[in-house]
Order: C-alpha cells, then sequence, then structure tokens
C-alpha cells in the first residue's frame, strides 16, 4: 500500500491536473473574496468570513469528479492499472490507494480555498462570526461529506474501464445529486398557502387576495422522505449546512459513514471481481 | 527442468464462448517460448490469466510452482515482468519518469537504476519529451524497460512488435535475445510474426480455439524443417505401409497427397521408391518454414 501511495503520490505531484487543481482552487478563492469585496464596497453588505469557507463545499463535488475521471480515468486508458496487478500488487490495495488519492486531492483543494479566503478575507472583511467550535464541527461535517463522494467517485472510476464514460457518469452523477438535492430542498420550502386572486365583482375586475392550500405541498409523509433522502444526499446535507436549515445535523456523519462504507465495500467487491483487459 | 509457469486444463468462459479449453501449457525456466496462433486463438486470453487481470473460469496454473489459488501468487507476480497488448505506461509523462514511478510501485530504495534501464532499451536521450510523443517503438521498449525494472526472472510480452517497423522490430528481437542470454530472464512471447519468432524462441506452443495444440523444441522443430518432400500419389496405402515399414517421417496431407520429412537426395529417393512399384504423379521438394508447420497444423486453414 505504501509503494503505491508513494508513486502515486510522484504522479499526482508530477501531473498536468493537479496543477490545474491547484491553481483552480487558489483562483476561486480569489474570485470569491473579490466579488465579495466588490459587494461590501457597492453595497455596504456585512461579509462573513466564516460562512465564505464553506461556500466552496457546494462546488468541491463537481471538481473531484472531474480530477478523478482524468486522473484516475488514465490507469485504464494508458492500461497502467494491470501493470500495478501484474508486479504483485493486490486489488484491495489499489482500489484504497487511489481512493485515499482522491480524498488526499479533494482534501488539498479545499485547504487552498479555505487558506485564500481566510488569509485575504479577515483583513478585508474583519467579521468571523461562527465561534471556533461551530465552526471546526462544520467543517469536519463538511470533509465527511467530501470523503462519501470520493467513495462514490472512485466506485464509478475504478469499475469502469473507459475514460470518457468515466468522466461523464462522474459529472452526470455529481449534477444528479445536486439537481436532486435542489428538487427536494425545494420541495421541503415550498409554502403550505399560496395566495389567490378571486374575482368578487365580474363588471369592474374587482378580486379579493385569499389563502389557499397549496396543491404542491407535499403530505406529512412526503415530506419525511424527502427528508431522508436530502439528509443522505451529499449534496443534501451540504446545502443544509450552508443555508444553516439543517434539522438533523446529528446524523450527518453517521449517512456520510454509511455512504463511505457501502461504496467502499460494494467497489472492493466488484473491483477484485473485474475483468480487466 | 524447473517448469516457470504450468496450466493444468484451464479454462476461460465468456457468456457462452469458451476462449480458452482444457489448455495445458509447460514454460521451462531459461526458455524463449513462443506461443503462436491466430487472432482469437486464445493468446491474448491466455496471458490475461497468467498475470491475474481475469480468472480462469476452471483449471488452475502455477508460476514457479506456486497455485493460482494460493494467496502467495501475489509475492511470486513479483518475479513477473508484462507487456500485454500495449505497454502500461502513462503517455503524459517522460520515460524516465515513467520507469521511476515503476520504482516506487516495487519499493525500490535508490533509483539508481533509472539510466541504465533507459540505457538498455536505447531510451536514454529522450529528455524531457512525453510518451505520447514516441513512435510506437520507443514505446515497446520503454514497456519492455517498465518491465524490467521489476528485475523479473520471467518476461511476458504480448506481440511485442506489433506495428513496429523493420528496424524497431531488430531492436526488440535483439534485446529479447539479450535479456535471455545474459541476465537469463525466461521470456513468454506471443506474436503474429512467426518468421520473427522463429529467430528468437527455443520453445513453441501453438493454440488453436483455445488449446495447445502443439509444444515443440525448437530444435526438434528445426530437424521437422530440414526438408519436406511433396508427393502426390495414386495409393496412399502403399506409400503408408512403406514410409512405416522404413521408418520414414511423414505426414499424410490428403488422399493424394503425402508429405515426408528429413535429409536426403532426390534422384535417390524416387529411384527407391520406383524400385518397389510405388506410383508417383507428382514429387517435389518444398522449404518448410514455421508459418507452413503451423499452418499445416491447424490444418491448412488460415482463418486470419
Amino acid at each position: 500500500m505504501i509503494k503505491l501511495l508513494n508513486a502515486g503520490f510522484m504522479r499526482m505531484y508530477k501531473s498536468i491536473i493537479f496543477k490545474v487543481l491547484t491553481i483552480f482552487s487558489c483562483s476561486f478563492g480569489l474570485l470569491v473574496v473579490f466579488s465579495q469585496y466588490h459587494q461590501m464596497v457597492k453595497y455596504g453588505s456585512d461579509i462573513d468570513v466564516s460562512n465564505l469557507v464553506f461556500m466552496y463545499a457546494t462546488f468541491i463535488s463537481i471538481v473531484v469528479a472531474i480530477f478523478v475521471s482524468l486522473f484516475l480515468g488514465v490507469e485504464y486508458s494508458d492500461g497502467t492499472i494491470r501493470n500495478k496487478i501484474t508486479i504483485g500488487h493486490s486489488r484491495l490495495n489499489i482500489y484504497l490507494s487511489n481512493l485515499i488519492l482522491v480524498i488526499f486531492s479533494s482534501l488539498y483543494s479545499y485547504l487552498l480555498y479555505s487558506i485564500i479566503i481566510i488569509a485575504l478575507g479577515l483583513p478585508l472583511f474583519s467579521i468571523f462570526s461562527m465561534s471556533i467550535s461551530n465552526f471546526l464541527l462544520k467543517l469536519l461535517l463538511i470533509i465527511l461529506i467530501m470523503i462519501s463522494e470520493c467513495c462514490i467517485f472512485t466506485f464509478i472510476t475504478m469499475l469502469i474501464s473507459n475514460k470518457t464514460i468515466i468522466a461523464v457518469v462522474n459529472i452526470m452523477t455529481s449534477f444528479g445529486l445536486m439537481m436532486f438535492c435542489l428538487y427536494c430542498y425545494s420541495s421541503l420550502n415550498a409554502p403550505q398557502y399560496i395566495d389567490v386572486a378571486q374575482i368578487t365583482n365580474q363588471e369592474t375586475h374587482e378580486y379579493d387576495i385569499v389563502k389557499e392550500l397549496n396543491p404542491k405541498y407535499p403530505t406529512e409523509r412526503k415530506r419525511a422522505i424527502y427528508q431522508v433522502l436530502l439528509d443522505i444526499n451529499p449534496s443534501g446535507q451540504t446545502v443544509q449546512l450552508i443555508t444553516g436549515d439543517s434539522k438533523n445535523i446529528q446524523l450527518f456523519p453517521l449517512y456520510s459513514l454509511g455512504i463511505s462504507i457501502v461504496f467502499i465495500y460494494t467497489g472492493l467487491t466488484l473491483f477484485k471481481r473485474k475483468e480487466l483487459k | 527442468m524447473e517448469l516457470v509457469i504450468e496450466t493444468n486444463n484451464l479454462e476461460k468462459k465468456y457468456k457462452d464462448f469458451k476462449a480458452i479449453k482444457n489448455l495445458n501449457m509447460h514454460l521451462e525456466k531459461g526458455a524463449i517460448y513462443g506461443l503462436i496462433g491466430k487472432n482469437g486463438a486464445g493468446k491474448t486470453t491466455l496471458i490475461r490469466l497468467i498475470c491475474g487481470l481475469q480468472e480462469p473460469t476452471s483449471g488452475t496454473y502455477t508460476i514457479y510452482g506456486v497455485k493460482n489459488t494460493d494467496k502467495k501468487i501475489i509475492d511470486v507476480r513479483k518475479r513477473v515482468g508484462a507487456i500485454i497488448e500495449s505497454p502500461s505506461i502513462y503517455q503524459n509523462m517522460t520515460a524516465r519518469d515513467n520507469i521511476i514511478e515503476q520504482l516506487k510501485l516495487i519499493g525500490s530504495p535508490s533509483l539508481d537504476e533509472v539510466s541504465d534501464l533507459l540505457k538498455l532499451v536505447g531510451l536514454e536521450h529522450t529528455g524531457k519529451k512525453k510518451v505520447k510523443n514516441f513512435s510506437l517503438g520507443m514505446k515497446q521498449r520503454l514497456g519492455i524497460a517498465i518491465a524490467l525494472a521489476t528485475n523479473p526472472d520471467l518476461l511476458i510480452l504480448d506481440e511485442p512488435i506489433n506495428g513496429l517497423d523493420p528496424e524497431g522490430i531488430v531492436e526488440i528481437r535483439e534485446l529479447i535475445l539479450n535479456l535471455n542470454h545474459k541476465k537469463r530472464i525466461t521470456i513468454l512471447i506471443s506474436s503474429h510474426y512467426l518468421d520473427e519468432l522463429s529467430k528468437i524462441a527455443t520453445y513453441y506452443g501453438f493454440v488453436d480455439n483455445g488449446q495447445i495444440i502443439k509444444e515443440i523444441s525448437s530444435v526438434e522443430l528445426n530437424k521437422k524443417m530440414e526438408q519436406k518432400i511433396e508427393i502426390k500419389v495414386l495409393d496412399i496405402k502403399e506409400f503408408v505401409k512403406y514410409f512405416e515399414k522404413y521408418n520414414y517421417t511423414y505426414e499424410v496431407v490428403d488422399n493424394n497427397t503425402i508429405n515426408v520429412y528429413g535429409k536426403f537426395n532426390l534422384a535417390k529417393f524416387v529411384s527407391k521408391l520406383s524400385k518397389k512399384n510405388l506410383m508417383i504423379e507428382d514429387i517435389h521438394e518444398k522449404e518448410t518454414t514455421l508459418e507452413s508447420y503451423y499452418l499445416n497444423l491447424i490444418g491448412g486453414k488460415n482463418n486470419d
């Protein structure tokens, strides 16, 4: 495992895609700082640095999806995964070492972004409203979510042998999770009553505004299902953490851990049986 | 003689198609074993099985005496270097970085061997050139260098000269011979280029329809290829009786064609047959090559 990681980190260090990830993470941090600074100057808004740190969490999924597809995808397109097996590395170690590399790159990207935000944001905005303990707790939850996403993308990448298909499936999965999260979130936040205009006089076109039950308001059962789906979905957890609208925050680590275990176990089982060419 | 690879009724089935059926092969230590067969005969599948990329449906194989079902097989694989179909190299890295990557994968404590390996395969001057800009021959040589980085006792090469120009083929041939003679590396090589294979192999395994139909040493094969006389006859039974009686090496091709192998004077041979009243319609000498031997073995069909 150490040998695989050693070789993997060397390749990562030398790869262009890792350099692009580094540049992107820093640039994104700079872009966020300057756009927020512009907002502060133009509208006098108060910018909270602690919130800015978590903004990247919504984008990291797609960034990791692309990175994994390009960085690990070459193992199949260049045929190097065959070499690792031929020279006596177990499939278990190959899978886990790749997962560790993906998790590392994901955390590395987030760390770079956070450093830029804190280093430039604190002197510029001077507001850090969150307590350190709350900040660290939220950060820990975000890290667990990121790890669960890495497990999903590694699972996809290690089981599909075509680099292009890997990229498409990973990106679609990332967007799919986000879209599904938004659907659940908007359904849960739909108002129970809506304003409806009721015409009281046909000739004068006078009308009254009355409150009516929203037909799209989910039933209690549906709300419970949407909430569970939102809590399980890593994107759903992220959105709830960022908006501060999280009802079951105590369950998030369990869900993240559960997703990670399921995808690692299933991925390993299937990868062990996978016929390589 | 120690066997490096031995397969025992090996079988590989993909849905309804059997790519390998009851295959038995024996690779002796120090040999250059040429695996010969047409496209789809099962050569690459066999190599994939031996390299652990796929699991056999039934049957077993051993590498250096360790069975494929034994957990120790992973350790034995450390003695193997392989190129399967195309070399396993990172296209966006340099030749040097690819070798360093391989050395790190095997946990080599030093990187001193990098220059030696590059020199061995003639890639020492490639500098910062990315592998994706290499010629096919250069990629093949780099693949061999990577396979050699593990200091293997067994080198498995699947179609290593496919797509190479004549110069590239000569380079790979010399490299293989060099590795076998100087480093005592046992080599399993599959190729379509039978003429090329005949220049290096010390042992042959002929694969057809997923089976090894013949294993033969190059010495034995060369004897068979010394001379072949094709005789068109009227009564084949009489000829068979005669050849059996006088211990000729012969082969009945069809109802009126018979091939005789050996070293003899054609005029004297014809005279002998006439004395025995064996009627010949036509007779001529034919040169036997590895290719003709192979085609003859698989029934004269060339389905490539």
